[in-house]
């Protein structure tokens, strides 16, 4: 009995890592898309739409594939965590960038009218107008984006990246004792989440009192 | 350039990969479906402590990574008792943990009707499964069918997990290519490619059935 224990500790760590790191990727990566998918030029905006029908339209375990193996073709080293990181992320940012683009459409076009009035340049336009606008208003959409993101990590288990749900599987093959693994591992996904959704319920009403 | 032959090498064990992937989607969606209308029922109109129940499976399957519930049947239906194989027991996760997402789908589209029609149709003396086929089905199938369509592609691309428990779906018999051919890159992009095309397929065929769904609105929505 027991065990497993500090090894699937290790793996929630690696887990967590992974989920802010793509996180990051995701979130930079969406709001390209939606910037160019919004853009006044039709070749980035085509561009910005394949770009989110492919990611939206096949497996993210093949685009984890896809990236492992094709980083290494264009001379970049593909280390499992690093390649694990950039694929959940590429494949997450597709749903961000749909997400901004409803709440971006969502903002009154007389916005722009008036920040063109008053000489805001379209960068800051966005800096500050439109994305904090944007940004607020799609936080539940957002949350929920972040969990089915949590929940896309167990790939990286696949290019051997030692994560939560990697490690589980390390110590079943080891002492067969899955039903006993498979609950922490589970707890450890439902508990992180929980944790998701409690931060950004603090976040939205941190966030709230400044639009009144 | 790309060479092509590491696939047309392998074009029989491919498209006989993905013929099954598509079987898997069927069957998994059927069955997702089946759960769903039972877990909405009864979230809707059944017991309390079972409307309970309910939601708790629901809220732990929308918590869990599907990985994690495949490998959970996987390793633990046998322990059961159940003889089952890597298939069913991956299309018993794909379908309890779709079931889940379908029936809150089904709900939010039931639950967006204005309580006082089925007051109103109930109070003019029309049976509850008339009620039910008349009046509300007609007016939740539409708004019902957009969340539908995107859980339905993302069970079809989920079926490629089932390749992590040796279903020779299409995403196994690319990794069988590969180990033959070493050419990761050029199988995966086929299987990128044909999967892409798939869900778009798909994508479209929802876009025909939810136009046909609310026609009778008068213009499109």
């Amino acid at each position: 009995m027991g065990g497993g224990l500090p090894e699937l500790a290790a793996g929630a760590v690696a887990t967590i890592l992974l989920t802010l790191a793509a996180a990051v990727v995701s979130f930079c990566v969406g709001i390209l898309v939606v910037a160019l998918r919004l853009s006044g030029n039709a070749i980035t905006r085509a561009l910005a739409r394949v770009y989110v029908s492919f990611m939206r339209g096949t497996p993210a375990l093949v685009q984890l594939f896809l990236v492992f193996f094709g980083l290494p073709a264009l001379g970049l080293g593909g280390h499992p965590f690093w390649a694990a990181t950039a694929a959940i992320g590429l494949n997450s940012a597709a749903y961000v960038a749909e997400i901004l683009r409803g709440a971006i459409t969502a903002v009154p076009t007389r916005q722009r009218e008036a920040a063109d009035a008053i000489g805001l340049t379209p960068a800051r336009y966005w800096t500050r107008v439109l994305l904090p606008q944007a940004l607020t208003a799609s936080l539940p959409a957002l949350t929920n984006e972040a969990t089915l993101l949590l929940k896309t990590t167990p790939l990286a288990s696949a290019v051997a990246v030692t994560e939560l749900t990697f490690s589980g599987q390390m110590i079943i093959a080891r002492t067969y004792e899955a039903g006993r693994i498979l609950a922490l591992v589970s707890l450890g996904y439902l508990l992180l989440s929980f944790a998701i959704t409690r931060a950004s319920a603090v976040l939205e009403r941190r966030l709230t009192p400044a639009r009144a | 350039m790309i060479d092509v032959s590491p696939i047309t090498d392998h074009w029989q064990d491919l498209v006989a990969g993905f013929r099954l992937t598509l079987w898997l989607s069927a069957m998994a969606w059927l069955l997702a479906a089946l759960i769903g209308i039972g877990l909405s029922a009864v979230r809707l109109r059944g017991p309390y402590s079972v409307r309970h129940l309910a939601r708790g499976f629901v809220d732990v399957m929308r918590g869990l990574p599907s990985l994690v519930l495949i490998l959970a049947c996987f390793y633990l239906l046998p322990a059961t008792g159940l003889r089952l194989g890597s298939v069913p027991s991956g299309l018993t996760a794909l379908a309890l943990y779709y079931g889940a997402y379908f029936s809150e789908a089904i709900r939010g589209a039931l639950a967006a009707l204005p309580p006082g029609q089925i007051e109103a149709a109930t109070a003019t003396g029309l049976p509850p499964a008339t009620v039910l086929r008349r009046i509300v089905l007609p007016q939740a199938i539409g708004p019902m069918i957009p969340p539908l369509a995107g859980l339905t592609i993302g069970l079809f691309k989920e079926t490629a997990l089932l390749s992590t428990i040796s279903v020779h779906e299409f995403v196994f018999a690319g990794k069988e290519a590969i180990s033959d051919s070493y050419a990761p890159f050029e199988i995966y992009a086929f299987i990128a490619l044909a999967y892409w095309a798939a869900s778009g397929v798909i994508a479209y065929g929802a876009g025909w059935i939810e136009a046909r769904a609310n026609r009778y609105r008068g213009r499109p929505a």
